[in-house]
């Protein structure tokens, strides 16, 4: 609880344009240093988070209805889905936006769905990891005893594999935050643009602003997604 | 009429045959036990039942319908299961789980309760103690009870048992068996019961199948089983000593001659009134005695003979 007060008071002095300011000389140790001009703080982070929660919200579903699909054909569709997941996660993620471009061309659309795709495969593992955490009995027991397969689905299978589906969320999540910094590239908004023209301009500051607010973002993410419930 | 009944059913796997020429009628009210060696098809046959598989050929009756016509999940939700793993739902109470079934079959939240408590009582656990578990918090033979609660939560006409005290001790396996056996002296149920240990079916069927490879090769009460065992194999499956195997199915309390007593007695030359005579028979050769005194309650209420025990393996048994 205290992390999480802690990560989200700093939130706080990085989005206010005075703190953020104060910050920035301070840590350069250059009393000139100034934030990114273009775009307040909190703009820039408000289409971060959106960017990060629209495409982390797609991922979640596309991830657990292919988890849910291998799961209930364990034969070649789940070696099929599996080896796919394991074969994209190797890609890094830069290297993975870059190889979409050809596909997708560039924009905040093909963007969007470039995240969405580096975003499933965490969620997918998690989530398979977590149906096979139930045990054989209790899914025999469950069919012996009448469940049907969405019953079984909803009041079992789904409950159980909660901590799995949970964990992949919160990879998925954090690897997202920082992808969707480097997606600026590609021409998206959010806290990659900062970093971008930190990048171009010989800015410190700007690249310092974007990268501080998108790791703490990420550490609040990966602290929120990991409370436990009740 | 009959409530389950196979006819000439046989499945294979990839062509090797699992079980072959299944016919058989379950009689209604009666435990009847499919024992044989692991392999022997079983397990297969048992799942055949609530149509966990299908059989390759061959025709399976239930409630004089064929079993393909039913539904399989409201198939399954009519007979009770209860398997050697239990598969008891983690993250949910022992009163949940026990509800399983009746609250598939929708039954008012109203009669949820009473009957958890009343199920719970059957297989002999405290439901005010038990009730509110979680399944991690029980010792294995209290799981097994709970789960052969589940399998009975909806009142099912049938009940299928796979192994269901395969996964605990001995000392537990015997009480939960005691507790089979009192339990259908209420419920009266037509139970299907699957087991690799002769002692267990022997101690339990009203009547046993006997599986040798896939095949029925005996069908008969354990009585007739044991004084006429069909093939060599099932002689040998028997063992030498099932003269012995038989006195299991008598109690103390039922051969002994009543008797009284005053005055402090050895513990060692007394048996318990439930005990069972194989048990009293070979504490009488342990301790070389022709009688013991029989105990109820820490009184003494009768004595048996010797002679009694043997004359009755003797007839019953090795004619």
């Amino acid at each position: 609880m205290i992390r999480g007060i802690i990560l989200v008071a700093l939130l706080g002095v990085l989005l206010v344009p005075v703190t953020l300011n104060f910050t920035l000389r301070l840590l350069l140790g250059d009393p000139h240093a100034v934030m990114y001009p273009l775009e307040s703080p909190w703009a820039l982070t408000l289409e971060h988070v959106l960017l990060v929660a629209s495409t982390s919200s797609f991922a979640l579903v596309l991830g657990l209805l292919a988890a849910i699909g291998a799961h209930w054909r364990p034969g070649h569709t789940r070696t099929l889905l599996s080896a796919t997941g394991t074969l994209l996660q190797s890609v890094p993620p830069v290297a993975f936006l870059a190889l979409m471009v050809p596909f997708l061309g560039f924009g905040s659309v093909p963007v969007f769905w470039a995240l969405v795709a580096f975003g499933v495969l965490p969620i997918f593992h998690g989530a398979l990891a977590g149906f096979d955490s139930v045990t054989k009995d209790v899914q025999d027991a469950a069919r012996g005893l009448g469940f049907s397969r969405w019953k079984k689905l909803i009041k079992v299978d789904l409950p159980l594999a909660f901590p799995g589906i949970r964990a992949g969320l919160r990879t998925s999540v954090v690897i997202n935050i920082g992808t969707a910094a480097v997606a600026a590239t590609m021409g998206a908004g959010g806290l990659g643009r900062p970093i971008l023209a930190g990048i171009s301009e010989f800015q410190f500051s700007y690249l310092l602003q974007g990268a501080l607010t998108a790791a703490v973002l990420g550490l609040l993410a990966d602290w929120a997604l990991s409370l436990r419930r009740g | 009429m009959s409530l389950l009944k196979f006819d000439d059913v046989s499945v294979f796997y990839q062509g090797i045959p699992a079980v072959q020429n299944l016919s058989f009628t379950l009689q209604e009210g009666e435990l009847s036990v499919l024992v044989g060696p692991s392999g022997c098809g079983k397990s297969t046959t048992i799942r055949l039942v609530n149509r966990l598989l299908t059989p390759t050929t061959g025709k399976i009756f239930y409630q004089n319908q064929p079993l393909s016509q039913f539904v399989p999940e409201t198939l399954r939700r009519s007979m009770g299961y209860s398997i050697q793993g239990v598969g008891l739902f983690p993250h949910w109470t022992v009163a949940q789980n026990i509800a399983a079934v009746p609250q598939l079959l929708k039954w008012p939240s109203s009669r949820l309760q009473p009957r958890v408590d009343e199920v719970l009582e059957l297989v002999g656990l405290e439901a005010s103690r038990f009730r509110r578990k979680l399944p991690a918090e029980l010792s294995g033979g209290e799981a097994q009870r709970v789960g052969i609660a589940r399998a009975l939560a909806a009142d099912p006409p049938l009940l299928l048992m796979d192994e269901p005290f395969g996964a605990v001790d001995a000392l537990q396996r015997a009480r939960l068996q005691k507790v089979l056996l009192s339990l259908q002296q209420h419920v009266k149920k037509t139970i299907l019961l699957v087991t690799h240990d002769l002692d267990e079916a022997v101690l339990l069927a009203d009547r046993l199948l006997v599986l040798q490879q896939g095949r029925l090769v005996q069908h008969a009460s354990p009585a007739e089983v044991l004084r006429n065992p069909a093939t060599p194999f099932v002689q040998e499956f028997l063992g030498a000593d099932r003269a012995l195997k038989y006195l299991m199915r008598f109690r103390a309390l039922e051969v002994m001659e009543p008797y009284q007593v005053s005055g402090e007695i050895s513990t060692q030359e007394q048996v318990s009134y439930d005990s069972n005579l194989r048990e009293v028979f070979s504490l009488m050769v342990a301790l070389g005695k022709e009688t013991l005194l029989v105990v109820q309650d820490q009184r003494v209420v009768g004595k048996v003979h010797k002679t009694t025990i043997e004359n009755l393996a003797a007839q019953d048994s090795a004619r």
